[in-house]
């Protein structure tokens, strides 16, 4: 049985392939030093250095916000209000990679907003039908491929708006952006055990929505 | 006799059979000799459901997450047997790795903001932790600045969906001048709040002197214990001292309770004037800057 082909064994996560978020201590690493620079600017006044930050990271941002809170008009409010975050607390900055410390707060802004609706919940949201997704700009692949990407792209994220807030907060930042579980747990506030559940719960749960379109995913 | 003996007939095939023999030839990869029922495969595939219900799904997630590798032997042995032994587990197993594979590959998929999320200078200011008036008279005393060149985008990054605001070049200002800009800029809140307070004095003063026994503000330097008295009638205050009936200390008291609610409401009229000049000074600059 487990030498079928279509049988898997589970190994060890591996991180993610495209770039991990997380802080690296890399001092030789030029856009970690342009960012310091910028954010040492930014603390003495200098409101361009701040915006020249923003200009770098509001894209990347945005894209982690609104796999986390899909409806596009919230999801940019949320990253507005993490750069004014990030502007208000300049000073809190200690250190370490200034794209993992926007990361971080923009994932607390998404989960406030999250918090937000379901104090008022209102209308599902909106399935993110839109061509709008791009991949990275070094990334060669041929038509046919960038097409399969983007189709798989919009069946996840269809399914992913369809599960529960928390559920697709961990899934984001567990399998998207590449965190561990105790980060996870440390930004979400709740247990490690509790952070696993999410994720094998709202894994269940895209498994249940995506059930007509594995073949997708294959191959 | 010979002619009576028969050979007993073959008996009929039972379910287990025509089960095991299509089970053979479905191994084996001959095509049956004997076609399958079509209802066949439904039956085991609804035994599978059947059993795969009270199979722990939860701990087969966990199992393809690899959360379990480590930590949890016991669960490792449940959760494999499950996937070895169980076609619906092992369906699942396999969907979830591969969800977690596409999640992955989508990862660096970026999407274009939908707005510009720059700061303004209005932005900043209101940001800027400290008081505001604080900030103002602090950047009113430091030196002028030259005014930074037009920012250009740091390489190598995304191109910005907006085209920046190029930033004016203004003159450099005087001490005076920077004074009176970061005073000027908050004129017209700082006039509210004068009239605002004004009108507050002004009520006061006027509820107190209403309050009094006798209603009517009484002309400074009067005493009105002593006006009050029974058969008194309007003593002038400089005779206040000689009465028999008050010391001098009466007299100071009743005066001086009168001067502080008239100060008080020269006070407010005079805070509310200058808060009605700042205001009507903020629209004139307004209408002019128009």
């Amino acid at each position: 049985m487990l030498d079928s082909p279509g049988f898997t064994i589970a190994v060890r996560r591996m991180p993610p392939s495209v770039e991990d978020l997380r802080s690296t201590t890399v001092a030789d690493d030029p856009i970690q030093r342009r960012d310091l620079v910028l954010l040492e600017r930014a603390r003495e006044g200098e409101l361009d250095a701040f915006n020249d930050l923003v200009v770098c990271y509001q894209d990347m941002l945005y894209a982690l916000v609104v796999r986390m809170v899909p409806d596009r008009d919230q999801a940019s409010d949320a990253v507005q209000e993490a750069f004014f975050n990030a502007y208000r607390n300049l000073e809190s900055f200690r250190g370490g990679s200034v794209k993992s410390w926007l990361s971080r707060i923009a994932i607390n802004a998404a989960m406030d907003t999250q918090r937000f609706r379901k104090r008022r919940p209102a209308e599902p949201y909106p399935e993110l039908e839109d061509e709008t997704w791009q991949p990275p700009a070094d990334a060669s692949a041929d038509p046919v491929t960038a097409s399969l990407m983007a189709e798989r792209h919009r069946a996840l994220n269809a399914a992913l708006a369809r599960i529960t807030d928390d559920q697709r907060t961990a899934i984001v930042l567990y399998d998207i952006e590449g965190y561990d579980y105790a980060e996870i747990a440390g930004l979400t506030g709740v247990s490690i055990g509790t952070v696993k559940s999410r994720i094998h719960r709202g894994r269940l749960a895209l498994r249940g929505l995506l059930l007509d379109r594995m073949d997708l995913f294959r191959g | 006799m010979a002619d009576q003996l028969q050979l007993p007939e073959p008996p009929e095939p039972t379910e287990q059979d025509e089960a095991a023999e299509s089970a053979e030839s479905a191994e084996s990869g001959e095509p049956g000799e004997r076609p399958e029922p079509v209802d066949r495969g439904d039956e085991a595939k609804l035994a599978a459901a059947a059993r795969h219900a009270l199979h722990d799904e939860e701990l087969v997630a966990a199992y393809a997450a690899g959360a379990l590798e480590t930590d949890e032997p016991d669960e490792v042995s449940r959760a494999r047997a499950l996937v070895e032994r169980c076609s619906v587990c092992r369906d699942l197993h396999a969907d979830l790795v591969t969800i977690e594979a596409a999640h992955r590959t989508t990862a660096g998929l970026v999407v274009a903001a939908a707005r510009d999320f720059r700061l303004t200078e209005e932005d900043a200011e209101r940001l800027r932790p400290g008081v505001a008036v604080v900030r103002r008279a602090a950047a009113a005393a430091a030196p002028a600045e030259p005014v930074p060149a037009p920012r250009q985008a740091p390489p190598a990054q995304p191109v910005p969906t907006t085209q920046p605001v190029p930033t004016q070049a203004a003159p450099p200002m005087s001490f005076l001048e920077r004074i009176r800009a970061a005073f000027g800029s908050g004129a017209r809140p700082l006039g509210g709040a004068l009239v605002a307070a004004g009108l507050v004095g002004i009520l006061v003063g006027s509820a107190s002197f209403a309050a009094m026994p006798g209603g009517a503000p009484l002309p400074l330097g009067y005493d009105r214990q002593e006006a009050s008295a029974p058969g008194a009638t309007a003593a002038p205050a400089a005779q206040g001292g000689e009465n028999g009936s008050n010391d001098g200390n009466d007299f100071r008291a009743g005066s001086m309770t009168v001067d502080l609610r008239f100060v008080v409401l020269g006070v407010s009229v005079g805070v509310a004037l200058i808060g009605l000049v700042l205001l009507a000074r903020s629209r004139r600059r307004a209408r002019e800057s128009d």
